[in-house]
Parts: C-alpha cells; structure tokens; sequence
C-alpha cells in the first residue's frame, strides 16, 4: 500500500486546521497536492472528472469525525497508489525537533501505515524550503503533526523503494586442473 | 513480527510494572533477564540509542485512543526492528496453549486449552520466576480495542523463543538477511557477509581511498568499486585485519528471532576443507559450489551448485591489481578469507578461491591488506 499523490481540490474537516487546501492554491493552482493514505479513505466514489471519498486522520480512535476530500484522480489511481507494494512497514524520515527547520533533523522511524498525509510545508518566507509536514498518529492514542526534511516525492520514493532518488608482492595464482 | 528483545527501561502509565529496574515503584524482578517478546505493529517514533540499541513509543493497544503509548530502550537495533516487522509470517493466526485460569498457584492442575489468536493482537510475552519454575509463560493480548487478556502459556519462554526463531530469518547486525544451507556436518551462510559493524555495534571502517586501504592494519570493509549497489549478492570486501578483529566480525554477529544465533565463525582452512571434501573433492568442489550462469561469472562458467552454497565472482581489492583503486577481477575470482593467518609469514593470511572456467576449489593466500569476500559457518 504505498500514497497517492493527489490534487486535492477540497477537504472539509471539523478541525480547527481545516483550511487544508489554502486559498492562494485555489487561486493559483486550483488544487494543492497532498501524498494520501488510501487505507484512511472509504466511501470512495466518482466526481466529476475525479473522485471524492471520506478520509479519517485516526482511523483507530472512534471518537474521529470523518471528512470530506475532492480530488482530480480517479478511483483507478487510488486503487494503484493502494496495491503498490511498500519497500518495508517502517520508514526513517528526518524529524525537526519541535518543527524547527533551523534544529538538526533527527532521523525517526514508524509505520507507514500510521501516517494519515502529508502536506508540503508552507511558510511563505521560505518557499524553497525542503520540508513536509506529515500527519500521523501514535497509534490510536494521538494525532501528531511533524515537520520533515524532503519533498513528497522523496517522500514516495523512501517509502516505495527504500531510497531517495535525489542524493548522492603476492603470490601467484594457480588453480587445480 | 514478534520481536525477542532486552529492555533497559520501560515507563508506562499504566499501574503494573513490568521491567525491574531501579526506581520502578512496584518491581517485577524477572528471572530471565528484563527479555520480551514485544510485537512490530505497535512501535511508533523510534530513534536509535547511542550504542546501537533502539528508544520507541510502545502503544500496548493501539486501537484504544486511551492508552497512552510507552516509553522503551532495547537493545535490538533500529535496522533489526525494522527486518522483523517485514517478515511475513505463515499464518496471520497462532494456536497456543492457554490455561483456562490465570492463578498461577493452580497452574499445575490446570488443562490447557489450544485458543488461536491473531499474532496482531499479541502485545507482549514473557516469563516471571514463578513461570521458570513451571515451564509456562505469561501472555498479554487484546480481544478487542479495550479488552486486555493476560494469561498463562503451557510454554516455556525458551520454547517460544525456539518456535520464533524458527519464523524468522538470519539477520546480521545491520538487519541484512542471510539464508543459510547445511553441506555435511556445517552450516554454512549462503550470501557472502555484507555488514557494516562488527558483533558489538563497533562500525567497521569504510575504507575508499586508494592509499589508506593498503595501509590499514585495524579493520576496513568496502564496496566493489566503492559502489554500494555491487552489495547484493557481491557481499562487502573486507580487509583480515577486520576478520581477525577483538570486536569479533562473526562470532556473535547474527540474530534469529531477536537472540543471537551461537556457533557462527569466519571458516578456517579445516572448514573449508570440510566443505570440499563434502562435495567431492578440491578437483570438483568448486563447479559444485558455484552459482550458475553468467550473471555474477564470466561465460563460461562451469557450475553447478548443487546444494545452493551460491559462490559468486565477488572479486577483490589490492590482491591482483595494486594500482589505482585496486579493485579487480569481478565476476573471475570469489576471493574469501579464512580467519588464518600464516605462520611462517605474519603478513600473510589464508584464503579460497573459485574461478568460473574450472571446477576447481583451490587455497590460497595474501597479504593481510587485500580486500576480500567473507562467509560464516558453525557446526551442526
């Protein structure tokens, strides 16, 4: 089960960080890109030219209301993104202590079946920072949002391939015949 | 899945304790050692420890948004971890034996009963002093998102230990995988040892420069052309200053189920002649140990491999090219070391080759700088 990469035209979540696709996306773009679990999508239908779906951010905790994602892929590329095989359960990803971009990154491992999404980072003061945000959770317990070094797509190659496509006077011989 | 592993600290919220350390405010000392069966699935947040060892969030029910995860510091590394979370087992199901009442008082009089639960579903094993002396362990799992079961194996926790080792593979100390395949009375590791740290979590050097591998005289390892892709099934090429190390580059080096699998040793000349002679003789040993076709040897290759020992054209560094960076003869020569050295020429050690245009399995020797292939074998 690896993510879908997806163009997300609207998400609509009870929580307070609702506003996922930001306005200046809609403006520019009209989507904003988001790598999706599709473990966490259900109700999976056809939209438009795309497909809408219910998507949970804890699927373990019952008390988690479910929300409401547009996007322009089709349920076929979902179904892809879902039977593409994982490199492994557990990816290493560089973790900023306390979501600080300035702090050393310390390289972390979980499940990647326990991450919900991830979101490229968005501080307009630094628009060419390598960074994501992931959204996971410890297990049923606790939905936490992490800053990462990398972009979704060493984000898809980490956990598809493992790696990330974007670094860097003897004797003489004889032998018995 | 099921991890056997040493834990060094536990904190929990929860009112028992189960790891006897000091400070604990109810201990639970525990006869064998501070062991557990811990499983995978319910890992998060896991950061290697200075030393080797592993520091994660543990969620005894991860489907239970109340239970707050756990704070545990294992010995097991982070690469091993991840090695047996990937391992598939045969079934996702296990039947255990489980007594019917968790007083351990009556355990005696108790019949067990086989009960099959999902291995999802287990959070942790292990075994109290009383359960030493009994022969049984103790089990927790979940019924369901909040029902918490702990109850009492008709096992011992050597018994567990046997019965997981037996689903999980070799791993070395950098989580790699070894298959392994039994020639006359040996054991024998069917890949050449690809690990970057010796037994203890030492790292082995990485030697790439040309000058400083001829000089070195504490240990250093490589990659053919100093290009880790060349690692499977190449192996890495290792100095005998590294296979003659005290930090030990095969005793101790691999794990089977989380426990260290005991016997392993870089051969010496008698076990590889234990080998050839298994196999028919030096004249045709090495047809017979060779891996076939011309993927990793150069047409034509006169294989076989009968038993699956899988010998591969690793090459060397600094044995037949002293120019440059020294490595040659990929895919013509499997030279291996074997943990002698000569006694008569201290500067020398002993060494095996094959080459794909004969059958032959012939010993040799070199200088101790010379970067070559090495293999693992124990008695059976």
């Amino acid at each position: 089960m690896s993510f879908i990469v997806a163009e997300v035209t609207k998400w609509q979540d009870s929580r307070d960080s609702s506003r996922r696709v930001h306005k200046r996306d809609e403006w520019a773009l009209g989507y904003r890109l988001f790598a999706l679990n599709p473990n966490r999508m259900v109700d999976i239908k056809v939209h438009d030219t795309g497909s809408c779906f219910r998507f949970s951010d804890n699927h373990r905790d019952r008390r988690e209301n479910l929300s409401y994602v547009e996007i322009n892929d089709t349920v076929a590329e979902i179904i892809t993104a879902h039977d593409t095989p994982l490199h492994s359960k557990f990816v290493t990803l560089d973790f900023y202590p306390k979501n600080n971009h300035y702090k050393t990154p310390v390289a972390t491992t979980l499940e990647v079946d326990d991450i919900a999404y991830v979101d490229d980072y968005n501080d307009p003061d630094h628009p060419d920072c390598d960074c994501i945000w992931i959204i996971y959770c410890r297990k049923g317990f606790r939905r936490v949002e992490q800053l990462v070094r990398g972009t979704l797509d060493t984000f898809i190659d980490l956990i598809e391939t493992g790696t990330t496509s974007t670094t860097s006077t003897t004797a003489a011989r004889t032998t018995l015949q | 899945m099921i991890l056997l592993t040493q834990v060094n600290h536990w904190s929990s919220k929860r009112p028992e304790k189960y790891v006897s350390l000091e400070g604990d405010h109810q201990r639970y000392e525990l006869a064998y050692g501070d062991y557990f069966f811990l499983n995978t699935n319910r890992i998060s947040d896991m950061v290697t420890l200075t030393g080797g060892g592993a520091r994660f969030l543990y969620s005894q029910a991860p489907d239970d948004h109340r239970c707050s995860p756990d704070v545990i510091e294992c010995n097991t590394s982070v690469a091993n971890i991840i090695t047996y979370a990937d391992v598939d087992y045969p079934s996702k199901f296990v039947t255990m034996q489980i007594f019917p009442t968790n007083d351990i008082t009556r355990v005696t009089i108790d019949t067990p009963v086989n009960t099959t639960v999902e291995y999802d579903d287990i959070a942790m094993v292990y075994c109290t002093p009383r359960d030493m002396v009994l022969n049984v362990s103790h089990c927790v799992y979940y019924r369901n998102s909040w029902e918490r079961v702990t109850c009492i194996l008709n096992y011992s926790f050597a018994q567990i230990q046997s019965a997981i080792a037996s689903l999980t593979p070799l791993l070395d100390y950098d989580g790699n995988v070894y298959s392994t395949v039994v020639v006359g009375t040996q054991e024998w590791i069917v890949e050449n040892l690809r690990t970057t740290h010796y037994a203890d979590g030492t790292a082995i050097p990485n030697v790439t420069d040309d000058v400083l591998w001829p000089a070195d005289v504490t240990g250093a390892y490589c990659w053919y052309d100093n290009d880790q892709t060349y690692m499977t099934p190449y192996g890495a090429l290792y100095n005998w200053h590294a296979v003659n190390n005290a930090h030990n580059l095969a005793v101790g080096q691999f794990t089977e189920g989380g426990i260290v699998s005991v016997g392993w040793r870089v051969p010496t000349q008698a076990d590889w002649l234990a080998l050839a002679t298994a196999e028919g003789g030096l004249l045709i040993a090495g047809g017979r140990l060779k891996e076939v076709g011309g993927a990793h040897w150069f047409l034509p290759n006169q294989a076989t491999d009968d038993d699956g020992w899988r010998g591969v054209g690793n090459g060397n560094r600094f044995v037949d090219d002293h120019t440059g960076d020294g490595f040659d003869n990929l895919k013509m020569y499997n030279d291996t070391w074997t943990s002698e050295e000569d006694p008569l020429d201290l500067t020398e050690a002993y060494s095996i080759f094959m080459s794909p245009g004969t059958t032959s399995f012939n010993f040799w020797q070199h200088e101790k700088f010379g970067g070559m292939a090495v293999r693992a074998v124990r008695d059976i």
